[in-house]
């Protein structure tokens, strides 16, 4: 890495006066993918991905560039195609850019860690990954036990000629146990939380506490089992108890992306949808009960998507988006709440250096209640529980939507009773948020690597922290029989 | 765009060159390749709202010693000194990778599958030149209207070259125009209308052409919007729909993988327990010329590889890993088992008289966010979007309220499937995650008797 940064330092340093804004933002992020099935490795790819984006203000617009070839040569032909382009640039800006949309930043960031995932063992990953996949396959009737880490070491650079020098070093692991099993003419799949659904800012440290993972596996694989022996899940509407991995995409699908600012302004329309949120529903519009408090939160110690500034170079902070169930600020940086001409939040990221920056979540969490668990069960006569997502469809307004689980269970006259399967719901969002009736005590975290929108498409790097929740009479389905 | 088409070659050629020798002796590698140098044009208001001058080459190692296997991957660039630095930190990588591990009862051996070249030499001035007119040429043809969409155009690359002599490449300049028009004050009055270009060489005049019929689509629709109530309604879904069910099968769809671990939707056509229409077909068609014929291992797949014929399954997409593993042949797919260049076959339906051939029903130009409900059933479910028409008697009466769907593939190319058009849409690869990408899909509408509307 110390040749490329010195090479685009040294061009940086010898253009930065040219510009009346100039910025350059180069990651390089190494990712590890690690899986084992039924005991055996499988094609475990990584990459040392490393690149440049070149972004220069001219007459009202930013144009951007972005190139793998950090060569000197490489670096000094990214930034001759941005400034040809922006030189042959003749029609009108969409909106006025200026400076005042990067403001500058001094500083570093570096995520929480015991240990750094560069100095991680991948003899005991293999032996951790490799235990565990077999203690999911423990018997004939599971036909793929699988584990897998997903380890990410990333460090970014941030200059800018507003005076900006801001590094931001991450360590991300992501972990997954899936066990499918076949029994009673029926194959059902149960994970520890969906795809890689626990996701943080964490080291190497997570493979000191594999005896907790352990017992993941057990129970996944037994309870896989249950599902193929289980009724399918009944279609009627009733009272919905979501566990915390549940709620992590509807929280995502039906609050995360309304909210985004540029979504609002239309920006996404051809591609992942529109809002059903108006600028004026900022201060008023009645999103969900009174027992709803949302918050944009970027500080969290292990989040996924926690850093110090976002892409524009503004210091993220919390904020509430969401206050006693009214809608009060959106998902939106500094260009997008120019152009809505109301306040947002530091959310303008791309996910890696080979796209433009646009309005993302980044950890959207939901308040957690004062009630206990048992409790919540208790108060439902009729009901069901539902856990862990397994399938997501919402409408490009985000509001009709429907999820599948893969696990649910009855809930009659307080308690948990029998096992259902391929458990489904569908609502629409406002109706739904405003049926929110309870919430738990206690929160648990989960999020995923992949939120994918924009145009180039990008994925990126979300978590939504919440408890469990209660809403009444929802519309549940199950498959066919 | 600046890159000389031959600079990637041959520092491809070089780099190759290099890493092999310095193979030890019981060690084999490949080294594929893929990339892009494309221009990328977003639209809002038909104004730019967005660009993005973009070059990324990443090269994937794959090395095998001692019946083990590594993997690694980094970005290509025009320094050699710089290249042989990484593939310095790469080899070490790799062989500390193998050095961990028990030796793999499912490899397969890396081996010559010999050479193959494309280049796109006669075309590539031409093509680059068209890309650089398309801001202006939309911003202009589309100054009256609210169009919002995605341009995207310049160079892609593939290759796979081998320590035992292979050598593959590819490369091909192509585009992509994405684009939708917008009218009408959200939420409840919006208008939207959809299409999407693709080819070699950019045309204003073509766009011209693309852009009226899309306006023409959008005048349909200026009526109050119908409800529809849930339940089952004929409907046609145009090749744009049909692109996107087939979408789904990026998720979960016709890999052997899959298959063996339960996890295909296609697992009772497999057993023979649910049947497809006999005017059903699916296949890769490589021929096509939407994709290089070879995977990332360099292996030539059949031009054309049946998959569904006349309702009856043949075969799963079938890599030379999954062959190994569960003892079967392969047919040379990719790793991840997905398909790459997939055409369904024509039937008899004129498109021309489409609404006379519906009758009564419902026209769906597109459909949004379709994604597996019960895989076990292979149900899907997703949004109508854009121009969604409720017809009689042959007539368009107007737009409908968008509406929730959930149905099985089994009744949409099974039992409920009625007939296709004579007539087929080539669509690009539109999955621009990460990256753009070869591939793309060649699809004809379908008529149905049942779609099931839910919500």
């Amino acid at each position: 890495m110390m040749t490329e940064r010195r090479n685009l330092k040294d061009l940086y340093a010898s253009v930065k006066d040219d510009f009346e804004y100039i910025g350059f933002r180069h990651t390089r992020e190494i990712t590890h993918h690690q899986k084992f099935r039924n005991g055996t490795q499988e094609p475990a790819p990584s990459f040392v991905d490393s690149g440049l984006m070149i972004e220069i203000l001219s007459r009202g617009q930013i144009f951007y560039s972005a190139t793998c070839d950090l060569s000197a040569k490489g670096i000094r032909n990214c930034l001759d195609q941005v400034k040809l382009f922006a030189n042959n640039f003749k029609q009108t800006p969409l909106f006025a850019n200026s400076t005042a949309n990067r403001p500058k930043a001094l500083g570093t960031f570096k995520s929480t860690r015991q240990s750094d995932l560069k100095d991680l063992s991948f003899r005991e990953l293999h032996d951790f990954l490799r235990q565990s996949s077999n203690l999911i396959k423990n018997q004939k009737n599971i036909i793929a036990g699988q584990s897998y880490v997903k380890l990410v070491q990333s460090n970014t650079l941030f200059l800018g000629n507003q005076g900006t020098e801001f590094e931001q070093d991450l360590n991300i692991v992501g972990i997954e146990l899936s066990a499918t099993a076949e029994a009673n003419g029926d194959i059902q799949k149960r994970t520890s939380n969906r795809y890689l659904g626990r996701c943080y800012q964490m080291g190497s440290e997570f493979l000191q506490n594999t005896q907790s993972e352990f017992d993941k596996c057990l129970n996944i694989s037994e309870e896989a089992l249950q599902l193929c022996w289980a009724r399918q899940c009944p279609s009627e509407k009733m009272d919905l108890l979501l566990a915390p991995d549940q709620m992590m995409l509807q929280i995502h699908e039906s609050i995360g992306h309304p909210l985004e600012y540029d979504r609002i302004l239309g920006d996404e329309r051809n591609f992942a949808g529109w809002s059903f949120v108006r600028p004026t529903d900022f201060g008023q519009l009645q999103y969900g009960s009174e027992l709803m408090n949302i918050v944009f939160d970027p500080t969290p110690t292990n989040a996924i998507a926690t850093y110090a500034i976002d892409e524009s170079g503004l210091l993220a902070k919390r904020e509430f988006l969401i206050e006693k169930g009214i809608l009060k600020r959106g998902l939106g940086g500094l260009e997008s709440q120019q152009r809505l001409k109301i306040p947002g939040v530091a959310n303008f990221r791309a996910s890696q250096w080979n796209r433009p920056p646009v309005d993302r979540m980044a950890n959207i969490n939901l308040f957690p209640g004062t009630t206990p668990l048992a409790e919540m069960l208790r108060k439902i006569e009729h009901g069901i529980f539902m856990q862990t997502n397994k399938s997501w469809s919402i409408d490009d307004y985000r509001l009709k939507f429907q999820f599948g689980c893969e696990w649910a269970q009855e809930i009659k006259g307080g308690k948990l009773g029998q096992v259902f399967k391929n458990p489904n719901y569908r609502d629409s969002s406002l109706q739904f948020w405003r049926k929110l009736k309870d919430l738990g005590k206690d929160t648990e975290s989960y999020g995923t690597f992949y939120c994918g929108k924009a145009e180039p498409g990008q994925v990126i790097r979300v978590s939504h922290e919440s408890p469990h929740c209660v809403f009444a009479d929802v519309e549940v389905f199950g498959g066919i029989s | 765009m600046k890159v000389s088409k031959f600079s990637i070659y041959k520092q491809f050629e070089r780099f190759c060159d290099q890493a092999f020798s310095q193979l030890q002796n019981h060690e084999k590698l490949n080294i594929s390749l893929e990339g892009e140098d494309s221009l990328y044009l977003r639209f809002n208001k038909a104004q730019l709202r967005q660009n993005l001058e973009l070059l990324q080459i990443r090269i994937s190692l794959h090395m095998q010693s001692n019946d083990r296997e590594s993997y690694t991957a980094f970005n290509l660039t025009s320094d050699e000194t710089l290249n042989l630095s990484r593939l310095a930190e790469a080899l070490i990588f790799l062989r500390g990778q193998i050095e961990i591990q028990l030796p793999d009862p499912h490899l397969v051996p890396i081996k010559n599958n010999g050479h193959s070249q494309k280049l796109a030499s006669s075309l590539i001035p031409s093509a680059l030149d068209s890309y650089k007119n398309a801001l202006s040429d939309i911003c202009e043809i589309s100054a009256q209207v609210d169009l919002v969409g995605i341009f995207a155009g310049g160079l892609l690359y593939s290759a796979s070259f081998n320590s035992l002599g292979q050598k593959h490449w590819f490369e091909q300049p192509s585009f992509l125009f994405d684009y939708s028009i917008y009218s009408g004050e959200p939420p409840n009055n919006v208008v939207a209308s959809k299409s999407c270009l693709s080819g070699e060489q950019w045309s204003a005049t073509e766009f011209s052409v693309d852009f009226q019929k899309t306006l023409n689509l959008h005048r349909l629709q200026q009526n109050k919007k119908i409800p529809i109530a849930p339940g089952k309604y004929k409907a046609y879904l145009a090749p744009a729909a049909v692109d996107e069910v087939l979408g789904v099968f990026r998720i979960a769809g016709l890999g052997y993988g899959e298959m063996a671990t339960g996890r295909s939707p296609f697992l009772k056509l497999h057993r023979q327990e649910k049947k497809l229409s006999n005017k059903f077909s699916l296949q890769e068609n490589f021929e096509l010329g939407l994709h290089c014929p070879f995977n990332q291992s360099g292996e030539l797949s059949d031009s054309i590889l049946p998959l569904v014929h006349q309702g009856k399954l043949q075969q799963f997409l079938t890599s030379s890993r999954s062959a190994a593993e569960y003892q079967v042949n392969s047919n040379f797919a990719e790793s991840d088992e997905i398909l790459r260049s997939p055409e369904i076959l024509p039937g008899n339906l004129d498109e021309i008289k489409i609404f006379q051939e519906l009758d009564t029903g419902l026209y769906l130009s597109h459909l949004h966010y379709v994604n597996w409900s019960d895989l076990e059933s292979a149900r899907i479910t997703g949004m109508t979007r854009f121009a969604a028409l409720w017809v009689e008697n042959g007539k368009v009466i107007g737009p409908i309220q968008d509406m929730r769907f959930d149905v099985s593939l089994y009744s949409l190319f099974g039992d409920d499937l009625l007939d296709l058009t004579k007539t087929r849409k080539t669509f690009p690869n539109l999955y621009l995650y990460d990256s753009r990408k070869l591939g793309g899909s060649h699809v004809p509408g379908i008529l149905v008797n049942a779609f099931t509307f839910t919500f």
